[in-house]
């Protein structure tokens, strides 16, 4: 059964919050990954002296790549063609991305844990 | 907009067209999709900063290898539920284009067994006691 599209006061399509509740999983998911790739550079790097910086640094690239991907993420949402499917791309980067921490995480635990 | 058929030169043609034939789902259905896979994809991120932090953080237990037997599991399902939510939301993404019941996924079964016996083993090895 077909669905009745959502309309807003003034008559136009309306996709009410939706947009705004998905920028904000995005938002949300991009600092699980920063929080992820933090935990992973805390065992890499041991934090005292000097290293803070190095620990700092990485954070903040970390920071900066999620900032970037999402911008990247706004960019295809708005150039999506009428009948094309949602750009692939971010989604093949967050899976990725985290498929990688997953083996960053694998390799530590296998050789440096006890 | 959601009933504008795509994929055939001509609306009006009755016979099969070449390429299935698709919708434009409703924007709202894609933006959720979108954000089950994201929770999908903070679930696996979950999993995995557990397993790497069980794996480097935790004191050594009394069992040989408790912090990989409790760490590695976490991580392995993490880098699953991260690949199986990228292909379940592109296969939602088509069968709602296609206008096909949405696919199941057998991932909330696997996560909620795969949590469960992590757990079993994370007793175990705090019933045995850390060094």
């Amino acid at each position: 059964m077909p669905v009745e599209p959502m309309r807003g006061l003034d008559g136009e399509w309306d996709e009410s919050l939706a947009p705004e509740r998905t920028q904000l999983a995005w938002s949300r998911t991009g600092l699980a990954m920063v929080v992820a790739v933090g935990v992973l550079a805390r065992r890499v790097y041991t934090l005292n002296g000097t290293a803070d910086i190095v620990g700092l640094v990485m954070v903040v690239a970390g920071t900066l790549i999620w900032m970037i991907g999402m911008r990247e993420s706004r960019r295809l949402e708005v150039a999506m063609e009428p009948h094309g499917m949602t750009g692939r791309l971010p989604f093949r980067l967050i899976t990725a991305g985290t498929v990688l921490v997953a083996l960053g995480g694998l390799v530590f635990g296998l050789l440096v844990s006890t | 907009m959601t009933e504008e058929p795509v994929g055939t030169d001509d609306p009006g043609r009755q016979d099969t067209p070449t390429v299935p034939q698709e919708i434009e789902p409703d924007a709202r259905f894609t933006y959720a999709n979108e954000r089950t896979f994201l929770a999908w994809n903070r679930t696996a991120l979950a999993l995995i900063a557990t397993g790497v932090a069980a794996t480097q953080l935790l004191p050594q237990f009394h069992v040989a290898h408790g912090r990989k037997i409790l760490g590695i599991p976490l991580i392995a399902l993490g880098a699953l539920v991260a690949i199986t939510s990228f292909l379940q939301w592109r296969a939602n993404e088509r069968a709602m284009r296609e206008r096909r019941p949405l696919p199941s996924s057998p991932m909330t079964a696997v996560l909620s067994i795969g949590i469960g016996i992590v757990s079993v083993i994370a007793v175990v090895l705090v019933i045995r006691g850390s060094k």
